[in-house]
């Protein structure tokens, strides 16, 4: 089920990255994106009815620790690069006037 | 001890970063840059004598072992990467002291730059390598856009963002995988994938094409190409050395060990079509070109197309050639980035159709863009006529592929021969001389004039290299300097430069601006990623 959704949450995420013309709803589209990567990955450690895998003499299975702590990475890394381009989105802004893309390509051409 | 090639320049970008802000405008942030990364040259030369004796050493961070934590493992081929990386870093760090224009965050970055490109090197594992390399992606992008100019900015965030959605693409496929065999590491994966009862199935095989899509992205396979000759071009002339010289090899490198974990010979008809027509199409991009350091990144596609192309035949004799390649690429484009950055210091001006008759007065600048150029097009004596010659040697029995490659070769002779062009001519205006070129600033570029020169008169020295990297006792000697191989080159070269006299005729102008133009904007960029994807897949599927 959360495959399924995840990979349903990656054929939207993509489609607004490649249509969108809009450079902020490009970033919107990169962070779907990557919960859909999140989501996949953490749906393939998960176990119906399991625990946390926090060290405890529980009586009932725990999930699979290793996504998590995979994912725990992904996210900080997927942290940066919004943050870098949202930088970078904002200094062309102030420098061009636009956040269309197609627009701020045809007036970096024209320059 | 083979952390320590991560640790010193990590922590030296820690230092550096804290210096620039105590002390802000610190004089002494350049020099002990390079004595950061000289300090990690030593580490490397330590491990020469056992490396020598064909020793792997492994580390296991933390003290984990290979399932549970992350294991670096440093072997031939991966020592040799280092030591190209290192003494590329080492003449970019050197020639950005020499420029003084580049402040304190510049210097942070390269040497975590450094630290993540030595990491990609020895990662063991999938998903450390997903980390580091966008660890080297995050430097890369803040390199690319340093002096914040609009352009430099936009072809960053093109970087980023075409990049972000491969590497999305590549977790997916880190995720399939784990889904199948519930392991990561390389040698847990090779173990598992090269035993004779595991059936490939669909769902590996899209997983496989998915991890290539993500770390080719890096490692510029062909329609993920597209934020090369923005962010090459745009980037600051030792960034643009450093990108151009080792980091798509680095990346490339990565490629090579994830593809031997999988034992994936059924991407091998994949990774041929990648590589020649990235050869292909790369030549013909930069073929017409008229901005110089757009013209070096586009010929940095073609002669990836060469190394891929080389390494998908899969024979001890294509892998030599591939990495021989790599080494010589890495020698001669660097020389000619730094070439082009001192044109650029010294004429103020990009396009080659403004600048003209630089040879006067500057028989440094002749001697170093010949070697440079004459590399490239693999001119004998040259280090890129042996390893062209590897390449060719490799492709027998493969008529259509030599074919391209030959084109290729070409393409490089006309691109070039538009470079060189500019050395002589009726100067139209005074070169405006920049006092701020002076000779340290060559001293990068008159070291790899050596090194090109050394590659190609002593050829047993990197054949040599590469055998013992790669461990191929059994790879034939090829006789470099034979008669037909000389003679094939001078074909090449004419005909190369036929092409460039054909190509400034009126109609050739028309033609080349008409290429020119075939640029893709992020849209279509971005939807090449999936195309690439569904691609690979279909390629290896069937």
């Amino acid at each position: 089920m959360a495959v399924w959704g995840s990979v349903l949450l990656l054929g939207f995420g993509a489609y607004a990255f490649i249509v969108m013309d809009n450079l902020i709803k490009k970033v919107f589209a990169m962070n779907i994106i990557s919960s859909a990567t999140v989501l996949f990955i953490i749906a393939q450690g998960y176990k119906p009815g399991a625990t946390a895998p926090i060290l405890a003499d529980s009586p009932l299975p725990m999930v699979d620790p290793l996504p998590q702590a995979l994912m725990l990475t992904a996210i900080v890394i997927n942290l940066c690069m919004t943050a870098l381009a949202l930088v970078f989105i904002i200094r062309l802004f102030e420098s061009e006037r636009t956040l269309n893309e197609s627009q701020l390509d045809q007036q970096l051409k024209d320059q | 001890m083979i952390i320590y090639l991560i640790v010193v320049p990590l922590l030296g970008g820690f230092l550096m970063l804290l210096l620039g802000h105590i002390a802000k405008g610190s004089r002494m942030v350049a020099p002990l840059t390079v004595l950061m990364l000289l300090g990690t040259a030593g580490v490397l030369l330590s491990l020469v004598p056992s490396m020598q004796s064909g020793q792997v050493i492994e580390y296991d961070v933390g003290g984990w072992p290979d399932p549970i934590g992350i294991t670096l493992k440093m072997d031939g081929m991966a020592f040799l990467g280092s030591c190209l990386g290192m003494v590329i870093m080492l003449l970019a760090a050197f020639y950005a002291m020499a420029e003084r224009r580049y402040g304190a965050i510049f210097f942070g970055i390269l040497l975590i730059l450094a630290a993540a490109m030595q990491g990609v090197l020895l990662t063991n594992d999938l998903f450390n390598l997903y980390v580091l390399l966008e660890i080297v992606s995050l430097c890369t992008y803040f390199l690319v856009a340093y002096h914040k100019q609009t352009r430099s900015m936009k072809a960053a965030l093109d970087y980023l963002l075409v990049s972000s959605l491969a590497f999305c693409l590549y977790l997916f496929g880190v995720g399939l995988i784990y889904r199948a065999t519930g392991v990561l590491g390389f040698q847990s994966l090779s173990e598992m994938f090269s035993q004779p009862g595991w059936v490939k199935d669909s769902s590996l095989t899209l997983a496989m094409a998915l991890i290539l899509t993500g770390a080719g992205v890096k490692a510029v396979f062909f329609p993920l190409h597209t934020w090369l000759p923005d962010a090459h071009a745009q980037a600051p002339t030792p960034i643009s050395a450093l990108l151009s010289g080792v980091m798509i090899k680095i990346s490339f490198l990565a490629v090579w060990r994830t593809l031997d974990a999988f034992c994936a010979d059924h991407f091998a008809p994949a990774l041929m079509v990648i590589g020649l027509t990235s050869a292909l199409w790369g030549g013909c991009m930069a073929v017409v070109q008229t901005d110089m350091k757009r013209l070096l990144a586009c010929s940095s596609i073609s002669q990836m197309g060469l190394i891929i192309t080389a390494f998908a035949v899969g024979t001890s004799v294509g892998r030599m050639a591939s990495l021989l390649h790599v080494v010589n690429h890495a020698c001669f484009k660097s020389l000619l980035f730094f070439c082009a950055g001192i044109i650029i210091t010294k004429t103020g001006k990009r396009d080659m159709r403004q600048i003209a008759g630089l040879a006067t007065g500057e028989p440094l600048l002749v001697v170093c863009l010949l070697v440079g150029a004459g590399a490239i097009s693999g001119v004998p004596g040259f280090g890129g006529f042996v390893s062209k010659g590897w390449v060719a040697s490799s492709l027998a029995g493969k008529p259509l592929a030599i074919v391209a490659v030959t084109l290729a070769g070409i393409l490089t002779v006309a691109s070039m021969a538009r470079l060189v062009w500019t050395l002589w001519g009726r100067q139209e205006q005074p070169c405006q001389d920049n006092t701020s070129c002076q000779v340290r600033l060559w001293i990068p570029a008159f070291t790899l004039t050596v090194l090109c020169l050394v590659l190609g008169v002593l050829p047993r020295l990197p054949i040599q290299w590469v055998r013992h990297a790669l461990d191929c006792t059994d790879a034939p000697d090829l006789s470099v300097y034979s008669m037909s191989r000389i003679s094939g080159s001078l074909v090449v070269v004419v005909l190369g430069l036929s092409l460039f006299f054909a190509l400034r005729t009126p109609t050739g102008t028309r033609i080349s601006e008409r290429v020119r133009n075939l640029d893709a904007n992020l849209n279509i960029k971005l939807l090449l990623v999936i195309v690439a994807a569904v691609a690979y897949y279909l390629l290896a599927a069937f």
